[in-house]
């Protein structure tokens, strides 16, 4: 399993950007296998850094997929909730264009 | 009684001619609380605007100001200048005036190339403003805005949590929406009132005029509420898809247990105590921008860190 630590991947800015380049960083290790993602030191995610992270992760792979290949860990309270309500929003968004 | 000469502001770049001065009254009290106060003034300066005049404001009634009026003003002002407007300050010198001395401490007249009321003025510890650009936000939260926040509220920084999320998220509405270099931010905090208020503005390009490019009848304020709702987006890209205004409502308003006050051009829009209070009002004068101020209690915020929690899929 590959561990990302995401501060070290994005900038503190938080933005489109930074989600944009956690996306291709996270597809690309899960292409391969199973990937574990670090939220240590992070205090907090905003609505647009996981409008391009978490939300084209949930229109790529199945759900099944990434619960089984994709592990969360040192998400406080906050940013869970966040992580909850961008995957929620994807689903719906997806079975919305799949029927 | 002596009297203070009219300053005129430094020129910006290009100057367009104007043959007139337009003397135009301050109101008394600057406060977005009350509307119908700022509706004469902000009227006679886009009516000089559009007359091409010199705009001579005088401050000699001015006897009160709050965080939204003095964001008001300053954005007002702003904006002129980007419009090559000439601005003349008359009647502000006045170091024994209270209103005038918080603007001054504020860095209002400084910020304006006029130096300060008093040699000695500096910001008090209980007001906080800053220009910046957006890709400066994290630095700047860190750097300045969280030690700012924790001296004056004895809270610790994760007591912010919520109300950073709100401030990186305006900015980057900043950069991807108002077509607005800067946003301009200013906090008070009332300690006897236990109050915090936050205002993060710009003189962009308005909430209403991006809304409109995918609901063209709506009102501004109907643009305002629209904006605020769930899964509204006016773009079709990834970047604007998902959560965006309408999540910074729900951290001020619940997860802050604030109240939050919008303006943007004509448009005013209010939501508070936990959505049971929403006020729509749509002016009679037009806001130079975006204004989101957010009211907190700070009684009301956590004193413990979000604690570590399991994510299940």
């Amino acid at each position: 399993m590959v561990n990302l630590v995401i501060k070290d991947i994005v900038s503190s800015n938080l933005d489109h950007d930074d989600g944009s380049k956690l996306f291709g960083v996270i597809s690309s290790n899960l292409d391969k296998g199973s990937v574990s993602l670090d939220f240590i030191g992070m205090d907090i995610v905003t609505p647009s850094f996981l409008n391009t992270s978490f939300m084209p992760l949930v229109e790529k792979y199945e759900y099944s997929y990434l619960k089984k290949h994709l592990e969360i860990k040192n998400a406080n309270s906050l940013i869970v909730q966040f992580i909850r309500q961008s995957i929620d929003i994807a689903i719906k968004s997806k079975s919305a264009i799949i029927h | 009684m002596w009297t203070s000469p009219k300053v005129r502001l430094s020129p910006p770049s290009k100057w367009v001619m104007r043959s007139k001065v337009e003397k135009i009254l301050l109101p008394g009290i600057l406060s977005s609380a009350r509307l119908e106060s700022l509706e004469e003034f902000f009227n006679a300066s886009y009516r000089a605007y559009s007359d091409k005049k010199e705009i001579d404001f005088d401050f000699s009634s001015l006897r009160f100001v709050e965080p939204s009026g003095y964001t008001a003003l300053f954005n007002l002002i702003r904006w002129l200048r980007s419009k090559q407007v000439k601005i003349v300050f008359s009647n502000y010198m006045y170091p024994n005036k209270k209103s005038l001395v918080y603007m001054d401490d504020c860095g209002f007249f400084e910020f304006f190339g006029l130096g300060k009321i008093r040699t000695f003025s500096s910001p008090r510890s209980t007001t906080m403003s800053h220009i910046l650009s957006p890709s400066e936000r994290s630095t700047w939260y860190e750097n300045s805005l969280a030690t700012w926040l924790t001296n004056t509220t004895n809270l610790p920084p994760s007591s912010f949590s919520s109300l950073k999320v709100c401030l990186f998220e305006l900015f980057t509405n900043i950069k991807d929406h108002s077509e607005s270099e800067k946003g301009a931010f200013f906090a008070q905090h009332y300690p006897q009132m236990s109050r915090l208020i936050v205002s993060i503005s710009d003189i962009g390009v308005g909430i209403p005029a991006n809304v409109r490019r995918v609901l063209p009848d709506l009102s501004d304020s109907g643009c305002l509420e629209k904006a605020c709702e769930l899964g509204f987006t006016t773009g079709n890209t990834r970047r604007n898809a998902g959560r965006g205004l309408d999540t910074l409502v729900n951290m001020a308003v619940k997860n802050c247990n604030g109240t939050i006050k919008i303006i943007s051009l004509s448009g005013y829009y209010e939501i508070s105590e936990n959505y049971t209070k929403i006020k729509k009002i749509d002016l009679s004068w037009k806001y130079p921008g975006t204004s989101i101020e957010i009211i907190i209690d700070t009684t009301k915020l956590p004193n413990e860190p979000p604690e570590i929690e399991d994510f299940q899929w």
